[in-house]
């Protein structure tokens, strides 16, 4: 999650890419979450400079985890797990999130600079997958 | 529980109910039906995998918003 601190002339890259999906089912590419976040920083010829971003790499388990839970309520309420994931399928789609994320950071020639990224859309999507979740809940008036 | 109603960029609970209504209702699934079907223990188990969930979610938003405000 934090990156630390790094002094001196220090090449620093993180990469992740993501191709995640719960439910894939044949013929079928819906219901799945496509994210990828480069980032790229690099300290050059500096000193006490401290860089935190934000861990995608939480925010996909935490999405992938959500749609795994809708697919498998729906699932329980229809009580046929094919049926389940197609309906949830069906929901999803209308909000498919894909999203490609960009950030290159450069700091050359720099002493005490103090640089913190962040990753709204990512919010945006763990919060809409939860609406949808409750959203289904609260029609069954589980909750 | 639902705290992304207070969040500006989520999708408006409304649109999110009425999305959920339209599925249900073109799969042949009846709210009211379903519900008396639902054993108890299938019923706690959800409340609990939402909770759980909820809380996650949570947290992870809170962080965001944050590192939204850097001290300097």
């Amino acid at each position: 999650m934090a990156h630390g601190y790094h002094y001196g002339g220090i090449y620093f890259q993180n990469r992740n890419n993501n191709r995640n999906a719960v439910v894939r089912q044949r013929g079928t590419q819906l219901l799945s979450t496509d994210q990828e976040s480069d980032e790229l920083i690099w300290v050059k010829e500096s000193c006490n400079i401290a860089v935190q971003t934000t861990d995608t790499q939480a925010a996909v388990s935490l999405q992938a985890g959500l749609q795994l839970a809708i697919a498998l309520v729906l699932s329980i309420i229809v009580g046929d797990t094919d049926r389940g994931q197609s309906i949830a399928q069906e929901m999803l789609q209308s909000i498919d999130t894909e999203q490609s994320n960009r950030q290159k950071i450069i700091i050359d020639n720099s002493k005490d600079v103090n640089v913190t990224t962040t990753d709204t859309d990512l919010a945006v999507n763990v919060q809409a997958l939860l609406q949808v979740l409750v959203a289904i809940v609260l029609k069954l008036e589980v909750l | 529980m639902n705290g992304s109603a207070n969040q500006p960029n989520g999708i408006p609970n409304k649109v999110i109910d009425l999305l959920v209504s339209d599925v249900f209702k073109k799969n042949g699934i009846n709210p009211k039906q379903i519900k008396k079907n639902l054993s108890k223990e299938e019923k706690n188990a959800i409340k609990a995998l939402v909770d759980d969930l909820s809380k996650q979610v949570e947290a992870f938003v809170s962080n965001t918003q944050k590192t939204k405000k850097p001290k300097q």
